[in-house]
């Protein structure tokens, strides 16, 4: 019986900053915890988001559970293969896709980068064929299957990249940030494709890491959220969001001229909580108030913030999200808004 | 070897197979890299050769004669040209290939895959000793055709085969490259260092017995020195069988030791980039 395809126990990964290459070996001592005792399962069939902002650590552990990069300390099986101790397994039993372009030969073909890669994966002649014809009809690219990837959308290199990450029929597919820097359309397409198609139709156990909280929230089963190479929380989106209580959310951007917005902040006694977030040399903020019976209290916190002398960028009303949760839990922003 | 080990070697025979045919069609899809494989050998041959009857005054050098078994000057120079050339696409054909993928963006790719890191090495060395071959062969056809060559046809096969004990060596060589390139991220200093080292102590266009002593004792380190003189011997001077002798016991021994060095370089060097998460940088 095997109730989870990816465990992990206890994972570390620590970096040495300008370790030097072959002949000059720097002395430099500096470090960087990448991963800090990561320890997460993963149900069969689920789809799985480990949702943090940029350098949390999510590349590192894709890597880590791809066999790409070893960790310092700590266990981690795939499928049921221990990544040090079967990493061949562990790599017949994936499927990786990452945001970047470069995964594909650009002066091949479509096709001759899936027939090459089929070969790599060992899938036998005959089975590829058709499987290679599948995917290719999949994703709707059987009309420019011959094309040189090079003469390709970024969005069709990435269609191109799932499709070969799917050639060999993995258990598990490891997905690092696929919607990264594709236009918000074919975003929308590949999501749900991965979740109808790659999760519900055809079973597969996914990891997505992501640092879009939309993403997380709707397609994923699950979410963990991952800062500074710790997990703080794992639960279903609805969950987490029930952290936030009853709550509405206020948000607002303000430019702090005067007095520091947090001063303000303070000083609303019916607030339930507040996150702020902003570059800290810029004097644009971004304020998420967390209250009840949101409308009986915007005059008021306008005033405020007038009264202090902050511009009022722009003001709305929302319902809580998982980056609300993520700030009230990490005091952080996923993104850098202003 | 059981039946699942002999269904794994065929597997990775396939894979062997396979990475060299996506090598070749790739070549081809870069003239630039064509016409520059096919001119740049050539250019260097005919000037070295030029040079050479400059000096003699004829492609014929009685000095030449004293020192080695034949005074055929031009036809010494080709044939240390030639081997020489299949040495150097082995032996850093393979590193300058997973350098080529580390900027591309493949080689995480590549590595993904459950195959074996040395049957894509593999792939790659026999498909530039195929390039190379091509190349070699019009060569050697348009010096024959201007300058004269006097080569002892009937005894190819057992030049080829000489290569081939060569062979094992420069690929245990090349692993090492490929896995120190993996790591160290820079390719073309070491390679144009090696070549200079190498067009000095290695017997291309002259015999090894003008070099001072100390060089000819780093010569006889390197295992296409042995590979040079051996096809050289026969294919234009009919040396007796004690003398090929005594150049294969020594390249036995070689292939021996770099195939284990560098399985064993390139594994450990893998290791360090996994460790240092550094893979897929360039
Ligand atoms: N090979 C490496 N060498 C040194 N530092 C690295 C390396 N890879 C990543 N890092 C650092 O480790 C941290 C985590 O990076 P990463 O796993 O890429 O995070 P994410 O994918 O969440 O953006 C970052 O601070 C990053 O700069
Ligand atoms: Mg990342």
């Amino acid at each position: 019986m095997q109730d989870y395809s990816i465990i992990t126990n206890g994972i570390r990964k620590v970096y040495r900053k300008g370790e030097g290459g072959f002949l000059f070996r720097k002395k430099n001592k500096e470090t960087i915890i990448a991963l800090d005792d990561v320890s997460l399962s993963i149900k069969r069939g689920e789809l799985f988001g480990l949702l943090g902002p940029n350098g949390a650590g999510k590349t590192t552990l894709v890597k880590i559970l791809s066999t790409l990069i070893l960790p310092d300390a700590g266990t981690a099986l795939v499928n049921g293969y221990d990544v040090l101790k079967e990493p061949g397994k562990v790599r017949a039993s994936i499927g990786v896709v990452s945001s970047g372009e470069r995964s594909l030969y650009w002066k091949l073909t479509a096709r001759e980068n899936l027939e090459y890669f089929a070969r790599l994966y060992k899938v036998p002649d005959q089975v590829a064929k058709r499987r290679i014809r599948e995917l290719l009809n999949l994703m709707g690219l059987e009309d420019r299957a011959d094309e040189l990837v090079e003469k390709y959308s970024s969005g069709m290199r990435q269609k191109l990249a799932i499709a070969r990450a799917m050639l060999h029929d993995p258990e598990v597919l490891l997905l690092d940030e696929p919607t990264l820097g594709l236009d918000p359309s074919f975003s929308k397409s590949i999501r749900s494709f991965i979740r109808e198609e790659l999760n519900k139709k055809q079973g597969k156990t996914i990891l997505l890491t992501t640092h879009y909280m939309e993403e997380a929230d709707k397609m994923c089963d699950r979410v963990a959220f991952i800062t500074k190479g710790r997990i703080v929380a794992v639960d279903t989106p609805e969950r987490l969001k029930n952290m936030i209580g009853k709550n509405e959310v206020l948000k607002l951007v303000v430019e702090e001229l005067r007095e520091s917005v947090s001063n303000v902040v303070k000083n609303l006694p019916f607030l339930d909580d507040y996150g702020i977030t902003g570059m800290e040399q810029n004097s644009i903020k971004t304020i998420r108030m967390y209250m009840k019976n949101v409308d009986s209290h915007i005059q008021e916190i306008v005033e405020s913030f007038s009264n202090a002398g902050c511009r009022i960028l722009s003001l709305s009303v929302e319902k809580p999200t998982l980056e609300d949760v993520f700030i009230k839990l990490t005091g952080e922003a996923l993104r850098d808004e202003y | 070897m059981n039946e699942g080990g002999w269904h794994r070697l065929n597997d990775e025979l396939k894979i062997v197979a396979t990475v060299m045919k996506k090598e070749l069609i790739l070549y081809f899809r870069y003239p630039v890299w064509v016409l520059f494989d096919a001119l740049m050998p050539l250019l260097w041959v005919v000037s070295l050769v030029i040079y050479g009857m400059a000096l003699v005054g004829s492609p014929y050098s009685d000095n030449l004669a004293r020192l080695a078994n034949t005074g055929d000057y031009v036809s010494f120079t080709v044939v240390g040209m030639v081997v020489s050339s299949f040495a150097y696409s082995t032996l850093w054909g393979m590193s300058y290939a997973m350098r080529g993928e580390q900027w591309s963006g493949t080689l995480e790719t590549t590595f993904l895959t459950p195959c074996s890191r040395f049957s894509v090495l593999l792939g790659k060395a026999f498909s530039n000793m195929l390039t190379t071959s091509a190349w070699v062969i019009i060569q050697i056809t348009l010096v024959a055709l201007v300058f004269g060559l006097r080569i002892n046809i009937v005894n190819l096969p057992l030049a080829l085969l000489f290569f081939l004990i060569a062979l094992p060596s420069f690929i245990g060589i090349g692993f090492s490259l490929a896995g120190i390139v993996l790591d160290f991220k820079e390719h073309s200093a070491f390679v144009n260092f090696l070549s200079s080292l190498l067009g000095l102590l290695l017997p291309i266009s002259y015999p090894l017995s003008v070099l001072p002593p100390i060089l000819r004792y780093f010569s006889y380190l390197l295992p296409p020195t042995y590979a040079i003189e051996g096809m050289r011997s026969l294919l234009i001077m009919n040396s007796s069988l004690s003398e090929l002798t005594s150049l294969v016991v020594p390249l036995i021994f070689f292939d021996v030791f770099w195939l284990f060095t560098g399985i064993a370089i390139f594994i450990r060097e893998e290791r360090r980039v996994l460790k240092k998460g550094t893979l897929g940088y360039y």
